[in-house]
C-alpha cells in the first residue's frame, strides 16, 4: 500500500496539485480520509458491531481508497475552472463526477475488503452500510470539491495581487525613467562645475547662471509627455540651455532663431526640441575646432508648423557612438501625439545637419 | 624636495581655472602645463614629462582613456569626470582614486595624498593597463579606433579597416588612412568589433568582408584571400569555416 501511495504522489507531483505541494499539505490532506475511516473503525469497535480487527481493516481501507480517489478529484476542479467555464457545465461535471467517484470508491473498497477480510458476519453488514456509505460518499466528494475550490480562488487572488504590485512597479519604474531622460547628467553636472570656479572669478555670472539652471530644470521636471506648450515659451527654455551652455563653450557656439508669423503661437508638445539641440551640442559644438552655428527656422504652413534646426559640424569628426534614442524617442513622441511616424527627418549634409519636424495645427 | 610636476588635460577651460587655482593652493605642485584635448596631452605628456596629470574623461576628438592608450609609459593619474557610468564603474573595479566635478579643494588635496604614494611606487603601469582593459570590457562594439605615428594622432572610423595582422602583444591595423601599430591584441579586436563583419580568418589575421575580393585555394587544408586593396592573405583551415559560415557560402 505505502509504495503504491509514496509512487503515486510522486507522478502527481510532476503536474501540479495542491495536496502534493510539500510534505505538510500531504499530511493534513491524508488526516482527512484516515480520521474518517479511524472513526468508522473506533465506532464498530466500540459498539461491538464488529470485532476490531475487521473494523479496522474495514475502516482503513475505505479510508484509504477515500484519499486516493479524494487526489483525483482536483483534476475534476482544474477542468471546470470557474474564471473560465459556465456554471451548468460545471454542475453537471460535477453530478457526474460525484457519482463516479462514489462508485469507484464503493467497488474497490469492496473489492479490497472481500479479499483482506473473512469474517461471516461481514458481509451482512456492508449490505446494510450501503446506502449510508453511497450517501457518505457523495457528501465525501462534496466536501473535497469545496476544499480544491477554496484553494483555486485563494491561487487566483494570490495571482490577481502579484500581477497588481508588478503593474504598479512598472509604471513607477516608466515615470522615473521618464524623469531621469529629462535630466541630462552631463549637462547638469558640468554646469555645476562651471557654477563652482565663475564663484571665483565672476560672481555675476556665476549668479545668473544659478537662477537660470534652475529656471531650466524646473521647465525640465514638468512631466507631462502629452502637454501642449506654444513655441514661444518651448523656445524661452531652449534659450536658457543655450545661454548656460554658451558660458560652458563661449565664442565657439553661436545660435540664432528665426520665426516666421504665427509660430510663437502654434502648439508643440513641450521639450519635444530639447534632445534636438543636445545633440547638436554634442555632435556639433562639442566636437567641432571651430564655431559652430545653430540655427532654428520655424515657418507656418496650411495645416502644420515646419521647423528645422541647422547646424554646423566637422565631416572629419569620428563621434563616439552614443546612446542616439533622442531622435528615435521624439519620433515616437510625435507618434503617440499626432499619429504620424513621418513627422520628422533627419539630413546629413557637407558639414551641415539639418533635422526637420512638421507639427500638425492642434484642432 | 623636488616639485611635481604637473599637467592639467580638461576641454572647459571654467574647470580648468577651477583646478588651477586649487592647485594654486597646494606647495607640492608645479603647474607645469594645460591641455584643451587628448591630442594635445598625448604630445605633452611626450615632451614636457610630467610626474601627474590630472585628466578629465569626458572630452572632443579623443576621451581621456583613448589618449591613455597612446601612452606607452604614463605618469600618476587623476581622473575626474562629472558623469560617466562606464568610467565610474572601470574606477571603482581597480579601487582607483577619481574626482567628481564639482569637486571641493578638500578631494583634490587627498587625490594629490595619494598620489604622491604612488610616484614612490612601481606599479603605475600596471594599473593604469588594468584599468583600460577592465573600461573596454564595458564598452562594447567599437565604432572606431585611435592610433599614433610618430607625433600624428588619427581617429579611425571601424569601416575604414580592411585587416588587422597580430604581432605578438600589439596588432598592425592596415585601413585606408594607412597602417598603424596599436598596443592591443587581436583578442581585444575580436571581442570588440562587429562578428558579423569582422572575421578571424587565420591566427595572425582579422579581416573586414567588405573589403574581400576574392578567396583562392591553394593547398589541400589553405586558402588566400585577395584583398580589394590587393593583399594576400593567409587563411587557416578553422578560419575558413568561419569564412564559409559568415559569407553563407
Amino acid at each position: 500500500m505505502a509504495p503504491i501511495l509514496t509512487f503515486s504522489c510522486f507522478i502527481i507531483k510532476l503536474v501540479e496539485h495542491p495536496v502534493t505541494k510539500n510534505k505538510i499539505s500531504i499530511l493534513i490532506y491524508w488526516l482527512f480520509p484516515v480520521t474518517i475511516g479511524l472513526s468508522q473503525a473506533i465506532y464498530n469497535s466500540y459498539y461491538h458491531i464488529l470485532p476490531v480487527s475487521v473494523s479496522f481493516v474495514d475502516g482503513l481501507i475505505f479510508g484509504g481508497v477515500l484519499g486516493i480517489l479524494g487526489i483525483a478529484v482536483w483534476y475534476v476542479v482544474r477542468y471546470n475552472d470557474p474564471e473560465k467555464s459556465a456554471p451548468v457545465q460545471m454542475l453537471a461535471s460535477h453530478v457526474a463526477a460525484s457519482l463516479v467517484f462514489t462508485a469507484m470508491w464503493m467497488i474497490a473498497s469492496g473489492i479490497l475488503v472481500k479479499t483482506m477480510i473473512n469474517h461471516l458476519a461481514y458481509g451482512e453488514y456492508l449490505n446494510s452500510q450501503l446506502t449510508v456509505r453511497i450517501i457518505g460518499g457523495l457528501l465525501c466528494y462534496a466536501l473535497i470539491v469545496s476544499i480544491y475550490y477554496i484553494y483555486v480562488y485563494s491561487q487566483h487572488n494570490r495571482e490577481k495581487q502579484l500581477k497588481e504590485a508588478e503593474w504598479q512597479h512598472q509604471i513607477r519604474q516608466a515615470q522615473l525613467d521618464a524623469l531621469k531622460s529629462q535630466i541630462n547628467p552631463h549637462f547638469l553636472f558640468n554646469s555645476l562645475n562651471s557654477i563652482a570656479s565663475l564663484t571665483l572669478t565672476d560672481s555675476g555670472k556665476a549668479h545668473h547662471m544659478v537662477i537660470a539652471l534652475s529656471d531650466f530644470m524646473r521647465y525640465s521636471l514638468r512631466n507631462h509627455q502629452d502637454d501642449l506648450v506654444t513655441l514661444e515659451v518651448e523656445l524661452r527654455n531652449i534659450g536658457l540651455y543655450l545661454q548656460i551652455e554658451k558660458i560652458r563653450f563661449g565664442d565657439r557656439l553661436g545660435y540664432h532663431f528665426d520665426i516666421g508669423d504665427g509660430c510663437n503661437t502654434h502648439l508643440i508638445p513641450n521639450l519635444i526640441l530639447q534632445p534636438i539641440f543636445e545633440n547638436a551640442i554634442k555632435y556639433g559644438v562639442y566636437e567641432s575646432s571651430t564655431p559652430v552655428e545653430i540655427l532654428l527656422k520655424a515657418r507656418k504652413m496650411e495645416d502644420c508648423m515646419e521647423i528645422e534646426v541647422i547646424n554646423d559640424f566637422d565631416p572629419e569628426s569620428v563621434p563616439r557612438k552614443g546612446e542616439g534614442v533622442g531622435l528615435t524617442n521624439i519620433n515616437e513622441r510625435l507618434r503617440i501625439i499626432y499619429g504620424s511616424s513621418r513627422l520628422l527627418t533627419a539630413e546629413l549634409g557637407d558639414n551641415k545637419f539639418t533635422v526637420k519636424m512638421v507639427i500638425p495645427d492642434n484642432n | 624636495m623636488n616639485k611635481i610636476k604637473t599637467l592639467i588635460i580638461d576641454d572647459e577651460s571654467l574647470a580648468r581655472d577651477l583646478l588651477r587655482h586649487y592647485l594654486s593652493l597646494d606647495e607640492r605642485i608645479e603647474l607645469i602645463g594645460e591641455c584643451t584635448n587628448g591630442f594635445e596631452g598625448v604630445l605633452a605628456i611626450q615632451e614636457l614629462k610630467p610626474d601627474l596629470v590630472f585628466l578629465d574623461i569626458q572630452m572632443p576628438k579623443i576621451t581621456g582613456f583613448e589618449m591613455l592608450e597612446l601612452v606607452p609609459n604614463p605618469p600618476v593619474i587623476i581622473f575626474s569626470t562629472a558623469f560617466d557610468q562606464y568610467a565610474l564603474r572601470a574606477f571603482e573595479a581597480n579601487a582607483t582614486d577619481y574626482l567628481l566635478k564639482p569637486y571641493p579643494s578638500e578631494r583634490v588635496a587627498a587625490a594629490v595624498n595619494k598620489a604622491v604614494e604612488k610616484l614612490k611606487s612601481k606599479t603605475n603601469s600596471q594599473e593604469i593597463s588594468r584599468l583600460i582593459e577592465t573600461h573596454d570590457e564595458e564598452s562594447g562594439v567599437l565604432n572606431r579606433v585611435v592610433v599614433k605615428s610618430g607625433r600624428k594622432i588619427q581617429v579611425i572610423p571601424v569601416e575604414s579597416i580592411y585587416y588587422i595582422e597580430s604581432q605578438d602583444d600589439f596588432v598592425m591595423i592596415y585601413c585606408s588612412e594607412g597602417h598603424f601599430m596599436k598596443q592591443k591584441t587581436m583578442k581585444y579586436f575580436e571581442q570588440h568589433l562587429d562578428d558579423q563583419q569582422y572575421v578571424r580568418i587565420h591566427r595572425s589575421y582579422l579581416l573586414n568582408l567588405a573589403y574581400i575580393s576574392e578567396i583562392q585555394q591553394y593547398e589541400k587544408d589553405s586558402w588566400l584571400v585577395l584583398t580589394k586593396q590587393g593583399a594576400k592573405l593567409k587563411v587557416s583551415k578553422g578560419g575558413y569555416a568561419n569564412l564559409k559560415e559568415k559569407l553563407k557560402i
